[in-house]
């Protein structure tokens, strides 16, 4: 079940400095411009109504499919308030910090228009 | 003393239990007078409670655009990588109520003098202590018009010479202040790592003899003007002239056979100048990048720069042996 998803607006100028760091900060419109400099930023179009984000779940960029491996504690609230993830893409080794989602799979290339989605495992 | 003479304060916001940094002092000035609060869902409790003890204005920073140079702070409740890392990028004194400490991708900018954690209201407080601090939470009643006339006031109103002096030296003691942590950062994060990297360059080039073996080869050119201006293009090939700048082997072998030469009178004087030019083509090739970098160049720019500036020599430093020959003929 896709529980949030929604379309990129805009790619930060930095984003992809970050993104080749193996982090992707994910802001939903409207935020401050110093933070929209490194995020990906977007419109959400559907969220259901309890936003957990588990382990195992989906996380598809424009098709490009991740696999959650580690939620941090304060990530499904900053999904929930802000739009806000920050995504640690085949970092294992990366301390788990509170606002953060560890995934494996490749780095995605987040282009404007791109849907990305949020969705448990069935 | 009215409360309106002093409507900016200076407040003090210390670490909460297990936050991190040494604690942040921040005064308004007419400029710098926002507190803006990235944290969602309103404004939160530290950045309100900054902003009415200092006299300046608490705003939703996700609702509101404010240009960097009005934000006296940044509140935050950050996850620890994003907003913990943009805000201090940025120099904006930036105040965490979540436990967060340096890390991610921006980590190298979050510093003790820019970076608090784990602050609740109760860790904001004026620096004066909280005898006076019955007299603002008046003001944030009408916060609009308060603020324009704490604008104004200040200006007309008469200041005492000794506050004046003590502002001034402040100011020039601050000034100072960041002079030297401007200093020690450049060295630390540009110059150091510069001479490490040269250094290693320097044992490289040595341990191999590539440079000197180069300058051999070279050497026989340097007896006739063409040869001369091979020699500068050759050092100034863009994958060699990093290399052969430090420790500067060619220009010592090419330089010190044309010296004696032209001693016993085997060459011309007139030989000096275009050698001079043609063995110094490679000379500050290896300082391109960090040249830029202690100009504060951008990542891009540097990427851009440095090939720019090594091809570039390419093309002048031939040039510059053929000037120097013609310039020679007079001598």
């Amino acid at each position: 079940m896709t529980y949030y998803r929604t379309t990129v607006t805009s790619v930060g100028p930095e984003a992809g400095d970050m993104l080749a760091g193996g982090v992707l900060i994910l802001y939903a419109e409207p935020l401050p411009d110093a933070l929209a400099d490194v995020s990906v930023v977007h419109r959400p179009d559907h969220r259901a109504a309890d936003l957990a984000i588990g382990v195992g779940d989906v996380v598809s960029v424009g098709g490009h499919e991740l696999t959650v491996t580690a939620v941090g504690d304060i990530a499904a609230k900053n999904l929930d308030e802000l739009g806000h993830v920050v995504l640690y893409v085949d970092q294992p080794d990366q301390k788990l910090l509170p606002g953060a989602v560890h995934a494996a799979g490749g780095l995605p290339d987040p282009q404007v228009g791109q849907v990305i989605e949020f969705r448990t495992p069935h | 003393m009215t409360t309106r003479e002093v409507a900016y304060r200076t407040v003090t916001i210390r670490p909460g239990a297990n936050g991190w940094g040494r604690g942040l002092e921040l005064t308004p000035t007419p400029e710098r007078n926002k507190v803006i609060s990235v944290t969602g869902g309103g404004i939160h409790a530290v950045a309100q409670r900054i902003a009415d003890l200092s006299g300046a204005e608490a705003v939703d920073g996700f609702r509101t655009r404010v240009p960097d140079e009005q934000v006296l702070a940044a509140v935050i409740n950050c996850g620890g990588t994003a907003r913990i890392g943009v805000y201090p990028r940025k120099r904006i004194p930036t105040v965490d109520v979540f436990p967060g400490e340096p890390g991610g991708p921006l980590a190298q900018f979050i510093t003790e003098d820019i970076f608090v954690s784990a602050v609740g209201p109760d860790e904001v407080e004026l620096l004066d202590g909280p005898a006076d601090e019955a007299t603002p939470p008046a003001q944030p009643a009408t916060p609009a018009p308060a603020q324009a006339q704490a604008q104004e006031e200040p200006d007309t109103a008469p200041r005492g010479l000794l506050v004046r002096f003590g502002g001034a030296i402040g100011h020039i003691i601050n000034t100072f202040l960041a002079a030297g942590r401007q200093s020690i950062n450049l060295t630390l994060n540009t110059i150091l790592p510069f001479m490490a990297y040269v250094s290693l360059l320097l044992g490289v080039v040595i341990y191999t003899g590539i440079a000197t073996a180069i300058g051999n080869l070279l050497a026989p050119l340097s007896s006739n003007p063409l040869g001369l201006v091979a020699i500068s293009a050759v050092v100034a090939l863009p994958f060699l002239s990093p290399i052969l700048g430090p420790g500067a082997a060619v220009a010592q072998i090419v330089g010190v056979l044309m010296g004696t030469q032209i001693a016993t009178g085997a060459l011309p004087v007139q030989y000096a100048l275009p050698t001079l030019f043609a063995i110094d083509g490679q000379v500050g090739c290896d300082f391109v990048p960090v040249g830029l970098g202690l100009g504060e160049a951008r990542a891009e720019t540097v990427e851009i720069g440095v090939p720019a500036v090594l091809f570039s020599r390419l093309i002048t430093s031939p040039l510059a042996v053929i000037i120097a020959w013609f310039a020679s003929f007079g001598l």
